[in-house]
């Protein structure tokens, strides 16, 4: 058998598809014969009845498999070690350095749900259809006021002028009233005071530094020349 | 004695005058005019080498933290620096980490952590400021002792003062309570250090001063409600790796910083009425004396950072609101 012939069969058969095949056993006749005996064998192979373990075999196999746990575990033993793929090892690598370097991750910008859309799953969480009432109300068409209704609204708010010995009107007093009392609730302004107002925002108080986005947290730290001094990092005097 | 003879005259000056703000500025102008020291102190940024440590000590989540490291730090005096931690002395869950966290905020620290006088006007406003009539070697240089007092009584400052360089080269800062909250102090200090071989530490974020030409796309929000004693420093556009472009409005009451950082919020879609009209959030976070407010307002995102309370931060949040 030529040298190139042993090199092709051994090297370059196996990467070859069927047509590239076809076409080399047409140009080499003792690759053909070679390549027809594989078949005439894989063939005959293929055609053999296969033949089952002895019972007493496939017994003592079973029994030294399901005895005592010494015998499983020389069993296992016996077996020869596998080393740990490289790409395994580069993971467990990764995997580590991921875990130790999370922090830094968190210094990065990244894009957290909205608040509000936190709040309203866990509200709808909690009460499906109760938010679900609420969130579709605001969609419904507005129904006009009955004319009667609103006849009764424009009467109450339209009062006709008082007529000569009704008394006097008390539209005066009302005002001076009013004035007096924007008076008073505008003093602690002139003095220069605060004034509480409701905010009409919703206030959340956060235990961690977490929740803050990497500006925030950047800043803070900036001020207070600490990173994260939350209790996530920091152990209490004397947690040793 | 320079130093002690200039700071003692525009301490007696600011206390012997009647109380009122005009008076105290108008000298204020006055000593500036002059180049006094508190000036010096304020414009110091002499190129130096030298090794300091930091520690902070405060209250989180109910418990008393204590933090303290040493640092090693190279300064051009021209905006080029390098800080690197090089050993952290608490008792922290990961200290080698820890490190590495400090070194990426190394520009917020430099630009922030230590206590600096950021108005004189102001510091003379809001703090009584002495000589404590000592002096005292700090990394082995001559300083001399300042006491800086806030007129409220809720905290005071002690600097050691280089006399030559006017650096600050040691603060504590105390409370109420006689406890010390923050401090800083050179251990090693070399003026004349070579800095060739300086590896300038790259700030990812740029920042630059907002003048009102400046087409924001939107109104600024302009606080009317500040805490006591504060006054609006500057105003600047910052940008950076760190969540896109925000307006920055520094305030400050001579010493401490307060920070508003705004920009228009994202708009989003919304699957029906009632989500727009759900009410606006911000979230509070504390950490010692520091506040953090951090929320979207009337479809404007907002952070407010500084050393004040919840509330104070919360009515001066509040009083930007258009």
């Amino acid at each position: 058998m030529a040298h190139d012939c042993r090199n092709f069969r051994q090297e370059i058969w196996p990467t070859l598809d069927e047509s590239s095949r076809v076409e080399q056993l047409a140009k080499c006749e003792d690759c053909a014969r070679w390549s027809a005996a594989w078949s005439q064998r894989a063939q005959a192979l293929r055609s053999l009845e296969p033949v089952g373990a002895p019972d007493l075999l496939t017994a003592r196999v079973s029994a030294e498999l399901e005895g005592p746990a010494s015998r499983l575990e020389r069993a296992v033993q016996s077996l020869s070690r596998l080393e740990v793929p490289d790409e395994l090892e580069l993971r467990v690598e990764l995997e580590e350095l991921g875990t130790r370097s999370a922090p830094f991750l968190r210094t990065l910008d990244y894009h957290r749900a909205p608040n509000v859309l936190e709040r309203l799953v866990n509200e709808e969480l909690a009460d499906p259809s109760a938010s679900r009432a609420r969130r579709f109300v605001g969609d419904l068409e507005n129904a006009g006021a009955p004319p009667a209704l609103r006849g009764r609204v424009r009467a109450w708010f339209i009062r006709p002028k008082a007529r000569p010995g009704q008394g006097p009107s008390l539209r005066p007093v009302v005002g001076l009233a009013a004035a007096a009392a924007a008076v008073w609730m505008l003093l602690p302004l002139f003095r220069g005071e605060r004034v509480a107002s409701p905010r009409n925002f919703r206030v959340v108080y956060v235990e961690s530094s977490e929740a803050l986005s990497p500006m925030a947290r950047s800043l803070a730290e900036g001020l207070s020349g600490t990173a994260s001094i939350d209790a996530t990092v920091l152990k209490p005097v004397g947690d040793e | 004695m320079k130093l002690v003879a200039s700071i003692l005259a525009l301490a007696i000056g600011t206390i012997s005058c009647d109380g009122t703000t005009e008076v105290v500025i108008e000298h204020q102008h006055q000593v500036s005019g002059q180049g006094s020291v508190l000036h010096s102190i304020q414009t110091s940024n002499r190129p130096h080498r030298g090794v300091r440590r930091y520690e902070v000590h405060g209250e989180v989540r109910g418990a008393q933290h204590a933090l303290s490291y040493i640092e090693e730090v190279a300064d051009d005096g021209k905006g080029c620096f390098r800080i690197r931690p090089v050993e952290v002395t608490s008792n922290l869950v990961d200290t080698f980490l820890y490190r590495g966290m400090l070194e990426e905020r190394q520009a917020f620290m430099r630009r922030y952590r230590d206590v600096e006088l950021r108005n004189l006007e102001l510091v003379f406003e809001n703090y009584e400021v002495s000589d404590l009539g000592i002096d005292e070697d700090v990394a082995g240089r001559a300083c001399e002792l300042l006491s800086i007092v806030s007129r409220d009584g809720e905290r005071r400052y002690e600097l050691a003062v280089d006399t030559e360089s006017a650096m600050v080269l040691r603060y504590a800062e105390i409370d109420s309570d006689g406890l010390i909250t923050r401090s800083m102090e050179y251990l090693e200090l070399d003026l004349e250090a070579d800095l060739s071989d300086l590896d300038c530490f790259e700030n990812t974020i740029t920042e630059r001063e907002f003048s009102d030409g400046d087409d924001l796309g939107y109104e600024p929000w302009d606080p009317r409600v500040l805490p006591d004693g504060y006054r609006e420093l500057e105003t600047s556009r910052i940008s950076g790796p760190l969540g896109g472009q925000w307006l920055k409005k520094t305030y400050t009451d001579g010493i401490e910083a307060l920070f508003l950082l705004q920009r228009e919020a994202a708009q989003k879609k919304t699957a029906g009425a009632a989500i727009a009209q759900v009410a606006d959030e911000v979230m509070v976070y504390t950490e010692g004396l520091l506040t953090v407010l951090q929320g979207k307002i009337a479809g404007r995102e907002v952070i407010a950072v500084g050393r004040a309370s919840a509330d104070e931060l919360l009515s001066f949040l509040d009083s930007g609101k258009p």
